[in-house]
């Protein structure tokens, strides 16, 4: 803090971009710096309680430097005056468990393996080579087809239920239905997800019900299948399209449709001109807010795909979980954080350009 | 990993400020496993320290003989592997709570350990894994004063390839792998691994489980085609490759854990133990289907699973007497009426059920046996094997 006071006080004439730039590099120092810190925590051999205890008196170093780079940007803009420690719990834990570890991860995918989860530091692309290879880009894109199809589908049912809730649902009812929307949302992800073990089984009465309407001849014959993963996956993220939907589809004025319509707009191009676009920033972000974590989908392709369906989260985990391969599972890891932010860049461009269009 | 012309040496020129383990400790993830690491801390320092090697330098007993035992034991095995009776039993005498984790693969549990705090007081690997976890200072030596019953031990697991004189193991049971059917679906009668995975793509509705792991189904493949289980040839790990990715489509689970299934008729076909191929077949005879498990005459995978103590156990002595427990007759013939497969414990003969030692698909034939094949595991085998499995996952 006193360094980048001083810093500051030597350069007053320096813009406020500059400030920034200063800040950010001050900071990406001290991260370093704190991550040398913390490397050294394990070699004390102090045990683990004073490890621990170290760890967390580390933090406000992170806190600090948090609030140093914050003060950089925020200075000039006339609001320096913000409570920013306010701010310093997340920073603290963002900075211990998603920065540090990112750095890790960078760490790992360039390193050579040299067998049973032991690295060799240093500059290797061999990783990002192997990761590219023909199998993974496969594995990435049935990921991106499952997660789209996904996504997909949880819009096609999430939106008019949102739609209908919103609008026409009877209000004495209206918490009684979000409820029902999110009280499975409570329940072990695991046990919704294995209870379509049985769903799916040939025992359960849906198996019979469609064999006996002619649908099936005789077995359903759809776990561990494909289409059994993809349906897990709707189920189990669609509360969390419904409720941000809901959200602004709820503070829609019912009153411009009306408008629309006393203008001569039919109720579709009414719904495409009006209501579309006032919730099109709810619809983005609960689209991404699915598809995001149906990218990373792990447990339900190991539990309804019986081990067979393979997307690209299982193919990171099994190089930690099984094979040990830090390197290559980091390298493959990082590449798809790379291609993920390119849709999260899109989500932000469209979000904004939309709430900007027709305000919030 | 992915360079098989890596030098060997590159280890000894990795710089030593920060192993991977250390990393993890330390770093974010990590600040988590640092909380679960607990106890176990002094003791993977000491291990870090070794730079892999053994970690029985003295010959001071890892736990004092007259140590008391602790509240607690946390035992990580494989699924529906020991009778629950047996760790009700324990507690009741002993006094320790048990606790079970479970796996899927040796794969699975070296990457457990090898990750750190994972805190297990008794695992069980299979002999290859036992060596790997000898070598990587992951095995604590046994103090055999707490283990009276030692004596039990059939001589020939007292001479084992992967530790003689039960330094840091003690055989838990033994078995074979191979392929196993219902008749009212396959309707041939193959004889070899390769007729079976031809089959295969004859019966493309069959519902078909492979087990879980690299290690386990490269095991299968190779000697299907007639090379060493061990084999650390490219090209005939390639060929394992190819005869697996032949057969993916029609594969439909990937689990260890199919003693469940089998036992409801859900599976038609499939590589198995013998001991769980013989739980479904007994369950099946009762609603009059047929399973028959194959028992090859040329070679197969033949595996001896064992009691260890991880490094950083936090209930040594617990896990010692847990041990010791399992070379009691009484309880080990109870683990064999319980999980069906032979335990090497001298006395288990007359007390376990006569149905079960006279199983032949439990007990094999000797003779068989004698040709069956051992796995050994190096890095060099283990990485073309973890290269390959995962494009057949993936594929």
């Amino acid at each position: 803090m006193t360094t980048a006071e001083a810093h500051s006080a030597s350069a007053p004439a320096a813009t406020a971009s500059g400030r920034r730039v200063a800040g950010a590099l001050l900071g990406v120092a001290g991260v370093v710096v704190a991550a040398a810190l913390y490397t050294q925590i394990g070699s004390l051999g102090l045990g683990l309680a004073p490890s621990v205890a170290l760890l967390f008196v580390s933090m406000p170093l992170f806190v600090g430097l948090g609030l140093v780079l914050a003060r950089r940007g925020g200075a000039d803009g006339g609001r320096g005056r913000y409570p920013l420690t306010l701010a310093g719990p997340s920073l603290a834990f963002y900075t211990a468990f998603f920065i540090l570890p990112l750095a890790f991860l960078i760490l790992f995918a360039f390193a050579t393996p040299v067998g049973f989860g032991e690295v060799s530091y240093g500059f290797d692309l061999s990783n990002f080579d192997a990761a590219l290879d023909g199998i993974y880009v496969d594995a990435f894109l049935r990921t991106l087809r499952f997660a789209a199809i996904g996504t997909l589908l949880t819009v096609i049912v999430g939106y008019p239920f949102a739609y209908w809730l919103a609008r026409y649902a009877p209000a004495k009812r209206k918490t009684l239905l979000l409820a029902l929307v999110i009280v499975p949302f409570w329940t072990s992800f695991l046990i919704r997800t294995s209870s379509f073990l049985i769903v799916f089984s040939d025992s359960f009465f849906l198996s019979r019900w469609l064999a006996d309407l002619g649908l099936t001849d005789g077995r359903l014959d759809i776990l561990y299948t494909n289409t059994a993963v993809q349906i897990g996956i709707v189920y189990n993220y669609l509360p969390l399209f419904v409720l941000p939907v809901y959200a602004t589809l709820e503070r829609m004025d019912w009153r411009l449709l009306d408008a629309a319509t006393d203008l001569g707009a039919t109720g579709w191009s009414a719904f495409r001109q009006i209501t579309l676009r006032l919730t099109a920033p709810g619809l983005i972000t609960g689209a991404l807010l699915v598809f995001i974590p149906m990218m990373g989908e792990y447990i339900i392709p190991l539990v309804l795909g019986g081990g067979r369906v393979d997307l690209i989260g299982n193919v990171i985990g099994r190089s930690f979980l099984e094979q040990q391969d830090y390197a290559f599972g980091s390298a493959l890891a990082l590449l798809v954080m790379g291609a993920l932010s390119v849709f999260i860049a899109l989500y932000l461009y469209l979000s904004t350009r939309s709430e900007q269009e027709f305000g919030a | 990993m992915h360079d098989e012309n890596r030098p060997d040496d590159l280890k000894v020129l990795a710089p030593r400020w920060l192993t991977r383990r250390q990393a993890l400790y330390t770093g974010g993830a990590s600040a988590l496993s640092l909380w679960l690491a607990a106890c176990g801390g002094s003791s993977s320092s000491d291990k870090d320290s070794g730079g892999g090697g053994s970690a029985a330098t003295t010959d001071k007993p890892s736990v004092p003989t007259d140590a008391p035992i602790e509240s607690e034991l946390l035992l990580a095995n494989w699924v529906d592997y020991s009778d629950p009776a047996n760790y009700k039993a324990f507690t009741k005498d002993l006094g320790p709570k048990v606790t079970v984790d479970g796996y899927g693969s040796n794969d699975e549990l070296l990457a457990k350990l090898n990750a750190g705090g994972s805190n297990f007081d008794i695992v069980v690997p299979t002999g290859y894994a036992v060596k790997t976890m000898i070598d990587k200072g992951l095995a604590l030596k046994l103090n055999k004063e707490l283990i009276p019953n030692l004596k039990n031990l059939q001589e020939k697991f007292t001479k084992t390839e992967y530790d003689p004189g039960n330094e840091y193991s003690v055989a838990k049971d033994y078995g074979v792998t191979s392929f196993f059917w219902r008749t009212d679906v396959v309707k041939e009668s193959p004889t070899t691994l390769m007729e079976c995975y031809e089959l295969l793509k004859k019966y493309k509705d069959a519902r078909v489980n492979f087990l879980e792991g690299s290690t386990q189904n490269f095991a299968v493949a190779l000697n299907a085609l007639g090379f060493s289980l061990n084999s650390e040839d490219p090209g005939e790990i390639d060929k394992a490759k190819e005869l697996l990715l032949s057969v993916k489509p029609y594969v439909d689970t990937i689990n260890s854990t199919f003693i469940p299934r089998g036992q409801k008729g859900d599976i038609d076909f499939g590589i198995g133990w013998n001991g769980d191929v013989a739980r479904i077949i007994t369950t099946r005879a009762e609603k009059d289907d047929e399973v028959v498990f194959l028992l090859p005459d040329e070679p197969t995978e033949f595996w001896v699973d064992n009691w260890v103590i991880p490094a950083g156990a936090r209930n040594p002595v617990a896990a010692h007497k847990w041990i010791n427990l399992m070379l009691d007759p009484a309880a080990a013939a109870k683990e064999t009426d319980y999980h069906a497969y032979p335990v090497p414990v001298t006395g288990v003969e007359g007390l376990a059920d006569k149905a079960i030692i006279a199983n032949p698909v439990i007990y094999v034939d000797e003779a068989k046996l004698a040709k069956y094949e051992t796995q050994l595991q190096t890095p060099k085998g283990q990485q073309l094997r973890d290269r390959a499995y995962t494009e057949f996952k993936a594929a």
